[in-house]
């Protein structure tokens, strides 16, 4: 069973940004989700783990091997990331884009041999994007491009997704097509995903557990349907809400005062 | 993938007009005139000795400048970069002025001062980028600081300027700044080959990491790849060989700004694919400029102008016709 | 008042007319005052001088030139290069006490009127500058040396203003003498008699870094007198680049190099030239045929008082059949001592 453990990760940069002593475990074919306000710390946990910032001993360990110990090849053959903006700088066609995942399994100077192409194609594949393999990126629409990067995560191989706010600058639509595939994934594969959400709708439409920071901490983790309350949303965000349920599924609204006016009565009730 | 047609059509084309060139010059030499002449015959002494040096010459430096080119344009993910954005000819040219001035009229001393020079530009440029690192992305500081740092050997070479003796020395400043392959020789392309080759040879080898590092630090870092290491190791190569190109030819810009846009515009922008190919086009058009200007007149046209007026034309029709983007 | 009768209108008016057009005209009369002086220059530009007490020169030919003809007395500013040249603060002491006034390419207007000379002289091209000056008060005459009659005229002008005539007049005769000589001895040669002579200086790449002279070019105007072809004379004017190809082109019978350079001779260069094999592709190196242009403290091909030895030196080296092969060590020692003081061994002539 791989899990990714963070034992005490802690880290500071720009006086701002921090994390403090975070520590948690996620299992194999769990999608966990990282809620929590701007500057909580979410993207910095994220980045700490990707190995922007370097890594420090026996902080982050993957299937019991601390990474801190593995050459950046090696950490990028355990860890994939996703960022949530791609600047991108040429138009490179997709399939080129994702090929440039298998860059972990290169040895030296070498170029991606055929089997380097035949994994990327593959991942297209499993996201089922194959037949945009030779458009230009550039002239992808935000969804595809998202689709793309994390095809290109894919075809690293690796236990553990990372992924910045995957569904940041898309359409509804396109949200949810990258939460459900993201969800297949994770399912069909068995990898590790954490990824951060702004929402905590889509942490209910999509995660297994949750981790919720507020200023460098982590306040409180575990399965969503537990961890996820209307006092852990207020102590969140600073929100009243009500959490409805048809049975099925959950989801989060703001409490009946949030946006009621209190001098006029309004004829708009929310629905029971 | 049609990446392998590609591939064929640019190996072929350097060696062939290599061969295309060489009879072209304003003393006639038809392939017969060769075949029968002997080493005191001016064709075989005009053949041998002076255009087989020149053009190849004249093909490894418009090699080494695209190659550069390509590289730096990756690095930076500027479309408006070229192999002279950090400094390394700016630096030459002092080192050239210098050499001129104070250490007398030959071609030994200029190559290997110019040659030094140009690669202490770059390291300052590296350096004042390093400590300016905390304000702004490291690929802006770096292009800012290359910039300052040419600027400030500009200005170095215009003091020179006006203290040489203008009948003297100021008209050979001027003269080497303006670039020209008139006196390549076998004896100073030895000593410049090997920059050039090991310069090329190395940014070939790191041409797959360009894609990586044109992501962007974050990216590259979670593919695995150790950003600033590599950084390095492509401004170096690239710099090795600018700067043995400049010492040999003096400053030719532009080529290395336009051979990596033509040839993006032809193979596209993967950097295992364009390196090879930019190479490719980048000798072959130099060389191509170099013998308009050896051959058209009775004088030596300044190669600067043919590479800008053939140059100039071919990028807009490129830049016009369709297909893909080019950035 | 009471209205004039259009007689008495008349009157006045053609009264007044004749006033204003008498006053105009002594206004504006310039040549009936004694003490000033109008010449024109080069380029045709007629300057005005009131005086001709203090001199200063921007350009270094014509300083020389006004040495030469031993004005040194008169001069109060003089270009960097003849300031700066050891041997000829040794000629010329004066030199060390004339305010430096930098190169002709970059003069300094203020400086220059700050100096407040009588008489500024320039180079035939610097038309614009002269101008400025001579509305700022410096009256500038240009001169050009380019020609043996543009030498002469120039000494003329030269020797007003220095009140040296007679030193002038004594040099314009002296040259004109000698290239009448010359012409003499060249003007009876057949086509075939007039070798193809290529004239190089050579550059900082060294060896195979070469420059010819252009159209117009004093090097081919010299060359054409002295009874030679230059073979460049069609290119533009000015210093171009050649290549060996055109060279095996062209196949000149003689090369004559010359150097510009402090570092490296005109002989040393010549040595260099016999020295590599890929010259063989002229029949001018082959047989011989390379001469090292003669220098003292300049080269005897620029526009300097001394063409006259160069262009002596060309004709010689051209055609040795018309004259003894002591004829150019002769008229240099005649020449160094004339104008010079000096003997042929203090003037450090090096060359063939």
């Amino acid at each position: 069973m791989v899990t990714l453990d963070v034992k005490g990760a802690s880290y500071t940069y720009g006086g701002e940004f921090s994390l403090n002593d975070i520590t948690f475990s996620i299992k194999e074919g769990t999608i966990c989700a990282l809620l929590g306000p701007n500057a909580s710390g979410k993207t910095t946990l994220i980045k700490y783990l990707s190995g922007m910032f370097g890594y420090t001993a026996t902080t982050v360990m993957i299937d019991g091997t601390d990474i801190a110990t593995l050459t950046a090849k090696q950490a990028a053959q355990k860890i994939s990331y996703v960022p949530q903006v791609h600047e991108a700088s040429f138009p490179y066609p997709v399939l080129d884009m994702v090929v440039m995942g298998r860059n972990p399994y290169l040895h030296f100077f070498s170029l991606p041999t055929h089997k380097d192409y035949l994994h990327s194609s593959a991942a297209l594949a499993t996201l089922g994007i194959s037949d945009i393999g030779d458009a230009s990126y550039t002239e992808l629409s935000g969804g595809q491009q998202k689709l793309v990067l994390i095809a290109r995560a894919l075809a690293q191989e690796a236990p553990v997704m990372l992924l910045d706010e995957p569904t940041a600058h898309l359409d509804f639509r396109n949200k949810l097509h990258i939460l459900k595939t993201i969800r297949t994934l994770v399912k069909k594969k068995g990898l590790i995903a954490l990824l951060s959400l702004h929402d905590p709708n889509e942490a209910f439409m999509v995660a297994d557990e949750v981790l919720m920071m507020t200023q460098g901490d982590v306040k409180m983790k575990g399965p969503a349907d537990t961890v996820l309350t209307k006092e852990a949303i207020r102590m969140l965000y600073g929100i009243d809400v009500d959490i409805r349920t048809d049975g099925q599924s959950r989801f989060i609204v703001p409490a009946p005062a949030y946006f009621g006016d209190e001098t006029n009565e309004t004829t708009d009730r929310p629905d029971e | 993938m049609n990446k392998g047609a590609h591939s064929s059509f640019q190996y072929v084309l350097p060696p062939l007009f290599f061969i295309i060139f060489l009879f072209f010059g304003r003393y006639h030499i038809s392939p017969q005139d060769l075949i029968h002449a002997t080493q005191q015959d001016a064709a075989w002494i005009l053949f041998y000795k002076v255009r087989l040096p020149r053009v190849l010459i004249a093909m490894f430096v418009g090699a080494a400048l695209s190659a550069a080119g390509v590289a730096l344009q990756g690095i930076s993910r500027n479309p408006l970069v070229g192999p002279e954005i950090l400094g390394v000819s700016s630096g030459a040219g002092f080192g050239a002025a210098c050499a001129i001035l104070f250490l007398g009229n030959n071609m030994l001393s200029i190559q290997l001062t110019s040659f030094l020079f140009g690669l202490l530009a770059v390291m300052i440029s590296y350096s004042v980028s390093k400590s300016l690192r905390e304000y702004g992305s490291s690929t802006l500081t770096l292009i800012l600081a290359g910039i300052s740092i040419s600027a400030v050997f500009s200005a170095l070479i215009s003091i020179l300027k006006y203290v040489a003796d203008p009948y003297d020395d100021l008209p050979q400043i001027v003269y080497w700044l303006m670039g020209s392959f008139a006196a390549v020789t076998w004896h100073n392309a030895f000593n410049t080959l090997p920059g050039l080759i090991i310069g090329i040879f190395l940014l070939l080898l790191l041409r797959w990491r360009i894609n990586i590092l044109s992501l962007g630090q974050e990216e590259a870092r979670a593919l695995g790849i150790n950003y600033e290491r590599n950084r390095i190791l492509l401004i170096s190569a690239a710099t090795l060989a600018t700067a043995a190109a400049v010492s040999i030819s003096g400053i030719i810009s532009w080529v290395g700004l336009i051979v990596p846009h033509i040839t993006r515009k032809l193979v596209g922008p993967d950097h295992a694919l364009l390196m090879p190919a930019s190479l490719s086009l980048g000798a072959v058009f130099m060389a191509g400029c170099d013998t308009i200007a050896r051959t058209l007149y009775t004088f030596e046209i300044p190669i600067g102008i043919i590479t800008s007026l053939v140059g100039a034309p071919l990028f807009i029709i490129m830049l016009k016709k369709g297909g893909r983007r080019i950035w | 008042m009471r209205k004039l009768s259009s007689i008495q209108m008349t009157g006045i008016v053609l009264a007044i007319l004749i006033v204003a057009i008498v006053g105009v005209y002594v206004l504006t009369d310039t040549s009936s005052k004694d003490d000033t002086l109008v010449l024109v220059d080069y380029a045709g530009r007629s300057v005005t001088l009131t005086d001709t007490a203090t001199v200063a020169s921007g350009y270094p030919i014509s300083t020389e030139v006004m040495l030469f003809i031993g004005g040194e007395s008169k001069i109060i500013g003089a270009d960097n290069n003849c300031i700066s040249n050891a041997f000829m603060n040794s000629m010329y002491p004066s030199l060390a006490a004339m305010e430096n006034l930098g190169t002709p390419w970059n003069l300094n207007v203020e400086q220059i009127v700050a100096l407040d000379p009588d008489v500024f002289i320039m180079g035939g091209n610097s038309t614009d500058m002269a101008d400025q000056l001579t509305a700022l008060g410096v009256p500038t005459l240009c001169l050009s040396f380019e020609t043996p009659d543009d030498f002469s005229y120039a000494l003329e002008i030269l020797g007003i203003v220095l009140d040296k005539e007679k030193n002038a007049e004594e040099a314009i005769d002296y040259y004109e003498q000698q290239v009448e000589e010359i012409r003499e001895k060249t003007s009876d040669l057949k086509s075939n008699e007039v070798p193809d002579v290529l004239f190089l200086s050579f550059g900082a790449r060294g060896i195979t870094d070469f420059q010819t002279p252009g159209a117009g070019m004093l090097q081919n105007n010299l060359l054409t007198l002295a009874g030679g072809h230059s073979v460049s004379e069609t290119q533009p004017g000015g210093w171009n680049a050649i290549n060996m190809d055109q060279i095996a082109v062209w196949d000149p019978d003689i090369i004559i190099v010359t150097s510009y350079s402090s570092s490296v001779t005109s002989l040393d260069l010549k040595a260099q030239i016999l020295s590599d094999s890929t010259w063989n592709v002229t029949s001018a190196k082959t047989e011989g045929n390379v001469y090292a242009f003669a220098q003292d403290w300049g080269s005897w091909d620029a526009p300097t008082p001394k063409w006259i030895l160069g262009l002596t030196w060309m004709s010689a080296h051209m055609h040795p059949n018309l004259y003894e092969a002591s004829y150019v060590e002769n008229m240099a020692t005649e020449f160094y001592g004339m104008f010079y003081d000096l003997t042929y061994e203090e003037a450090g002539v090096a060359g063939d």
